[in-house]
């Protein structure tokens, strides 16, 4: 019995793990996905300069830098932030670009 | 159901090499639908392994003594509660429960991220984990079965050493799997991230609940095993800096430095070999630690005997090691960043700073576990490192970090100026002198003790100054009442203050610490019934002596009186236990627990004319050691509670 329960499960297992590779062929690198990842690690950059600007705004409200470093610090976010933007932007243009293309 | 078990974890060890293979076939022909496969196998590897758990449960609870494990842990008598979790109570329950929850991650893994598209890193990520899988059920299915039959069947099992018939010892060893085993995850992340060169920050941020919540497990499975040592073994402390209690406290260390510079790297983008590094680092240490519980290779509570284990987990963790290693320098370029540091005075220092006494306790407290083997080695001898080594080096290291503890949040990213670190260090450093000087007053004289409880107010001084400041600041701007303020600032900037949290509940355990092993009072008598001993502000009365049964044991007790002051405040029972099938009796702890200390009584021994030996000791504030663990976890969820998604306009 408890060899014709573990044979059905193997068997039902083996069946559900071999169904993808009847699907279509998909390569695992698509030239979306790698843009998708680009634009992704560049969303996420944007949003940490972002953050890093609440987060000074913060300390200068509870006295922890002074209103020179607040300013300082408060331009290279904001610098970087409009980088990263920029960047986003480029690669969206190019993500509609090759939509259009292809 | 022993077929089915045994059968079960074979087919999860044949999933987990099947899902190697499709992973590395997909990467080799670029193709997603082997990764599909892959991944599908790995939750097949769940399915199984989840069975092979449930027939190990099953013959558990339904008494098969015919299983070696089965008959070595449990018996008849034994209550069904600890029959259920006896299940981890030896060497071969305890890896099946490894792989059965890391079995369970990998499918929750493959779950979470249903909806994102499979990248470069997905088979690499899956590989790392199914490798592990693959590594547990080899040793399960060929070295050390749980399954194993003894050819008879014996009319009871030897039953579960009486030790571990304590409810901390349910939930111990368990949390202290899920931490070991939650780090691999970040860990195959790592890896990923590593070979397909996306050595970017996203991999911290993908992983930072795993990372979080693996933290969370270890610091209960350590707190859990403290308590239980306390309440269960009798010598009337919570560490000894026994070999399996190292093992689970050096990848804590290691891995709150790593959730330290995690944060350095998601928000300046620097230290990525360093993360790297201390990822490697903690996984191997948290394998290192299954290892040294289960190989007998050195002197433990825990020991549960040399098995011929520790070859196999030796190459695995050389193999982890040098693979990690050369990952990490073929990367290097990648993950070398520019810049560095900007400043000494800035938040990022000090992160690193604790970092260094962090690692500095870790390799210490790892040089102490493993000098038997290094002494054996070299002389040929076993020599032992007691509690004195590793008290005398870790003690001035805590010192430091505390102080680190308290400096860290007044200190602004980037840099700090001098006039801002005048004003910010001001209030904390008045409210520390003050409490010194109140200290000294009311007669602390112990250095050790002066500092430490010095460096407590210093923390919690900054840590309530930075929250008033911080509520102060919103009232200024949003006009809401304190308590509303206060609540607001708690809940929206709970990544921070869940920080804040755990750093009070360091503070509590510092306290306890202190309190408890500074000013401890210990006495020992004998006495006949109607006699009394006195300690510190108590007197403890030998009132009566009863002898009952109760479940599998017969308990001999001895009702004492506690008097303070003349008044009788209590009742405390010290009782000797007898269990069926065991061998020698046990002390059970009597605990008198306040917040300001703890009466702590055992009854080494019962003479045959009716008198009692009694050992008492006075711990006082060791209770803030427990509260400050739970303020410690309370913190560590409160940062990793998701923040609601935004939901995007179509």
């Amino acid at each position: 019995m408890a060899v014709a329960v573990f044979c059905a499960l193997m068997l039902g297992l083996l069946v559900l793990t071999a169904a993808p590779l009847f699907g279509p062929r998909e390569a695992l690198v698509a030239a979306d996905d790698a843009r998708r990842q680009r634009l992704e690690a560049m969303e996420q950059e944007k949003k940490g300069y972002l953050k890093a600007i609440k987060d000074v705004e913060f300390e200068r409200a509870t006295g922890k830098i002074s209103e020179e470093d607040f300013q300082e610090l408060r331009e290279f976010y904001a610098l970087k932030a409009a980088e990263a933007m920029d960047a986003l932007e480029r690669l969206e243009q190019e993500a509609r670009g090759g939509r259009r293309r292809g | 159901m022993v077929t089915f078990g045994n059968l079960s974890q074979f087919g999860a060890l044949a999933f987990s090499l099947l899902a190697m293979v499709l992973l590395v076939t997909g990467v080799v022909r670029n193709d997603l639908r082997w990764v599909r496969a892959g991944k599908r196998s790995l939750v097949g590897v769940a399915v199984l392994a989840t069975g092979a758990s449930v027939a190990l449960g099953y013959l558990f609870l339904t008494d098969a003594f015919q299983v070696e494990y089965v008959a070595s842990y449990s018996d008849r008598a034994l209550p069904v509660f600890y029959k259920a979790t006896a299940f981890w109570a030896g060497q071969k329950g305890s890896l099946l429960f490894w792989a059965w929850v890391l079995s369970l991650f990998s499918a929750l893994v493959i779950h979470n991220n249903r909806r994102e598209p499979d990248t470069r890193a997905t088979p690499y990520v899956y590989l790392v984990l199914a490798g592990t899988l693959a590594f547990f059920l080899f040793l399960l299915c060929a070295v050390t079965n749980p399954f194993e039959t003894l050819g008879f069947v014996p009319r009871d099992g030897q039953g579960l050493n009486p030790m571990l018939q304590n409810p901390g010892m349910v939930f111990h060893p368990p949390t202290l799997f899920l931490g070991y085993i939650g780090f691999t995850i970040p860990f195959a992340y790592a890896v990923a991230a590593m070979v397909t060169g996306s050595t970017d920050a996203s991999w911290i941020r993908k992983t930072r609940a795993w990372n979080v919540l693996s933290w969370i497990f270890l610091t209960v499975g350590i707190i859990l095993g403290g308590q239980w040592a306390y309440v269960e073994l009798g010598w009337g402390g919570y560490w000894a800096w026994d070999p399996v209690e190292n093992a689970s406290f050096i990848p804590w260390l290691t891995s709150t430095a790593f959730i330290h510079t995690a944060i350095i790297q998601e928000r300046r983008g620097i230290m990525k070999v360093w993360n790297m590094s201390l990822i490697l680092l903690t996984f191997v240490l948290c394998i290192f630690g299954t290892y040294l519980v289960r190989s007998g290779v050195l002197q433990s509570v825990h020991d549960f005997g040399a098995t011929g284990l520790g070859g196999y987990f030796l190459v695995f963790i050389a193999v982890t090691l040098l693979g990690g290693i050369y990952l990490i320098a073929e990367s290097y370029g990648e993950l070398k960043t520019p810049g560095a540091l900007e400043s000494y005075l800035s938040r990022e220092s000090t992160f690193l700073f604790n970092n260094v006494i962090l690692l500095a306790l870790a390799f210490a407290t790892f040089f102490g576990t493993v000098f038997p083997l290094i002494s054996e080695a070299v002389t040929g001898n076993k020599v032992t490192v007691g509690p004195p080594f590793f008290n005398m080096v870790n003690t001035p290291l805590f010192l430091v970090l505390l102080l680190i503890t308290g400096v860290c949040p007044l200190i602004g990213w980037r840099k700090a100026s001098p006039a801002n670190l005048r004003r910010n260090f001001l209030r904390p450093a008045v409210a520390a002198l003050v409490a010194g000087g109140a200290l000294v007053a009311l007669g602390v004289r112990e250095p050790y003790a002066l500092v430490a409880f010095t460096l407590a107010g210093f923390v919690a001084a900054t840590i309530v100054q930075e929250f008033v400041t911080a509520v102060g600041s919103r009232r200024k701007l949003t006009g809401e009442s304190s308590l509303i303020a206060g609540f607001r600032v708690l809940w929206r900037m709970r990544r921070r203050y869940g920080g804040h949290l755990v750093h009070l509940g360091l503070v509590l355990i510092v306290v306890g610490i202190t309190g408890s092993s500074a000013y401890k009072l210990e006495t020992q008598a004998t006495l006949a019934r109607g006699e009394a001993l006195h300690i510190g502000r108590y007197e403890l009365k030998y009132e009566d002596f009863k002898t009952y049964q109760k479940f599998n044991r017969t308990v001999y007790a001895a009702v004492l009186g506690v008097y303070n002051g003349g008044e009788r405040i209590g009742q405390l029972d010290a009782e000797r236990r007898y269990y069926v099938n065991a061998r020698q009796p046990t002390t059970e702890v009597a605990l008198r627990s306040t917040l300001v200390e703890d009466l702590y009584v055992t009854m080494p021994g019962i003479g045959r004319t009716g008198e009692i030996t009694l050992k008492v000791a006075v711990n006082p504030l060791l209770i803030w050691i427990w509260i400050g663990g739970g303020v410690m976890v309370l913190g560590g969820v409160l940062a990793i509670i998701p923040s609601r998604k935004k939901r995007r306009a179509p």
